[in-house]
Formats: structure tokens, C-alpha cells, sequence
């Protein structure tokens, strides 16, 4: 780029320099979108990350969640759910998640694998022997969103205490 | 249905990406470039498939995007002014053998590209052997040699066509 700018605008070839400098805008801001989109992944906006990684506690404080706000459909994630063990006079524990966030969400994996599961009234019973609790008082459920959207959902101890969360799924 | 939907929005999201990564991008392939179309376009499969492998969703798929190609040629023809919005318009980068510096910056072309291009085929070497050098709608750059220059490959313009030539 050594010489000046010619001075001689050439034959038209069908360009259009009003269009191509407010495609050159239109291209600058895609990049700086492209941009923020990255930052937002990077901060969790977008699925997993710092931003989106949050907890919540029961009112009575017997019951720790730790979820993701935002979450993408198809997209592996946890909730884990900490809580004082309390067993039942059978020497089982039982966690319930409503049946509409079972709906829209795929159950990959549940840790440690409970005994066995049960419907009951709309929601979905998670059956755990006591030796199995005891050592960790935390189970993790590993679940898929099916369907992009606002997802609600709770989770608690059949006989105990629950809370509510909220997810917002990516599509 | 929503393989439809899904291979559209892939097709919109790729017009988009192209456009805004600027026509020179994917136009001088480098090896590296390469690679990355690869990767960009085993992405868009898995979202575009899903986890429906079947002859009919392929097929599905196939048709959505042609589709799409075929109308949006079709549009451009019956509408010849909205073609600008899908590829761009030509924009002359090189006059009289000097080179317009703002333009070039902007389309992120630079001088060693339009020598590259002179090079090629026409076999000029500096660019003042250059009447114009124009970024085409596909980040092709034509070059028109001056009527008097030398060149050091001549019998290389025959093959390519350019206009006022």
C-alpha cells in the first residue's frame, strides 16, 4: 500500500461502495456478536460454566441442589443433590423429582444407582438402600433436556423437606 | 418436521457465518481452512441429523438444503438487486496500477494477494502492470493488465476471461 489513492474512479464492474461499506458494518458487528457469544459460553450464559453453575437450599436447610441455570437439549447434565441422611424405618431412602421436570428431561445415569424406582401422585420415587447414602449423602442424577424453553422442576426426600429450581434449556 | 426446520437453520446460520467472516475467508483455501470447513460441517451434520440416521431423514436434509439453494437463485434472478444481500457486489480494489488502501483494508485483502492473482495465469509481476484488479462476489480476485505491459508468462491470459480484455 504505497501509492496515494487513484485519483480516477474507475469503470463501474457493478460495485456499489454506499452498499459495501454498510456490508463492511454489518460484518464488523457480526464479529463482535461472534464475540460475545464466545465470552457468554466462556461465562456459562450458554450451558455449563461459572455463571450458570448455582445452588439451592431448602427452607429448613436439610437439602443443598447444586444445578446449572442454563442448559442445552441433549446436552448431559447434573443435579446434585446433598442432604443429612435420614433414614426410613425400612432402612431406605427416598428421593422424589416432579413428574413434569421427569418429563422433560432424559434420566442418563443416576449415582449411586438407586434399588429400584416408583411412580407416586405425578412424581417419580428414587429408592436408595441406607448403606448406599450413608457414605456420601449425595446423589447425582445425570439428566438430558428433551425440549428447549423454561425448565421448573423440584426435587426432595419422600417424608422430608424439597426444593425448587429453575432451568432455562438452549435449543 | 423438524428436520426441515433444523437443516434451515443450519443453512441460515452457515449464510450468516459466511458473511460475516467476509468473502476472502474460504476463497484462497489454505490447508488450515481446509480443516476447518471439515469441522464446521461435521458440526452442522450432527445438529442437522440428530440422532435420526434413516434414509428418509437424509433424504430430508438433502432436499431442505437444495432447496434452499435452488430458491435463493431463483430469487436473485427474479430480483436481481436483492442478489447483492446474499453475495456481495464487486468492488475495485486496484486502478491505473495503485491500489485503493482503505478498500483493501476493509476487505481484508492485501498487496501480495493482487500480485498473487496478477501472477497467476497472467504472469504480471508488479503492480503497475495492473489497469484493475477487482474483488469479485466470491473473494476471487480478476485482474486486467494494462494494454501495454509485459508479461513474464504470456501465454497465460488465453485461458482466462476477463472483461475489456
Amino acid at each position: 500500500m504505497h501509492d496515494p489513492r487513484p485519483t480516477e474512479e474507475p469503470p463501474d464492474f457493478g460495485q456499489d461502495l454506499a452498499f459495501q461499506r454498510g456490508e463492511w458494518r454489518a460484518e464488523r458487528i457480526g464479529w463482535i456478536t461472534i464475540a460475545g457469544l464466545i465470552l457468554a459460553a466462556m461465562l456459562g450464559l450458554l450451558g455449563d460454566g461459572p455463571l450458570s453453575s448455582t445452588s439451592v437450599d431448602s427452607p429448613d436447610g436439610s437439602l443443598h441442589l447444586i444445578h446449572q441455570r442454563f442448559g442445552r437439549v441433549t446436552a448431559t447434565q447434573a443435579l446434585r443433590l446433598r442432604f443429612h441422611p435420614v433414614a426410613d424405618a425400612d432402612r431406605r431412602y427416598r428421593v422424589w423429582i416432579s413428574g413434569a421436570y421427569r418429563d422433560a428431561n432424559r434420566v442418563r445415569e443416576v449415582s449411586p444407582a438407586p434399588e429400584h424406582v416408583e411412580d407416586d401422585r405425578g412424581r417419580v420415587v428414587y429408592v436408595f438402600r441406607a448403606l448406599q447414602i450413608e457414605r456420601s449423602t449425595e446423589v447425582t442424577f445425570y439428566v438430558q433436556p428433551r425440549a428447549a424453553g423454561r425448565s421448573p422442576g423440584r426435587i426432595g426426600l419422600v417424608g422430608g423437606d424439597s426444593v425448587a429450581f429453575q432451568q432455562f434449556i438452549y435449543p | 418436521m423438524s428436520s426441515v426446520i433444523h437443516a434451515a437453520a443450519v443453512y441460515l446460520l452457515f449464510w450468516v457465518s459466511l458473511r460475516i467472516a467476509g468473502r476472502r475467508t474460504l476463497s484462497q483455501m489454505t490447508n488450515l481452512d481446509l480443516i476447518l470447513l471439515l469441522f464446521i460441517s461435521e458440526s452442522a451434520q450432527t445438529s442437522m441429523m440428530g440422532s435420526d440416521n434413516s434414509l428418509t431423514n437424509t433424504l430430508l436434509v438433502i432436499a431442505t438444503l437444495i432447496g434452499i439453494n435452488v430458491s435463493t437463485s431463483l430469487i436473485q434472478r427474479r430480483w436481481p438487486g436483492l442478489g447483492r444481500y446474499f453475495d456481495g457486489l464487486p468492488l475495485v480494489i486496484v486502478a491505473d496500477g495503485r491500489p485503493f488502501s482503505e478498500r483493501m483494508q476493509m476487505a481484508r485483502v492485501d498487496e501480495a494477494a493482487v500480485l498473487a492473482a496478477a501472477r497467476n495465469g497472467l504472469g504480471l509481476e508488479r503492480l503497475d502492470q495492473i489497469q484493475y484488479a477487482v474483488l469479485e462476489r466470491n473473494g476471487v480476485i480478476s485482474v486486467i493488465p494494462k494494454k501495454n505491459s509485459e508479461r513474464s508468462n504470456p501465454s497465460g491470459p488465453s485461458s482466462i476471461e476477463y472483461p475489456g480484455s
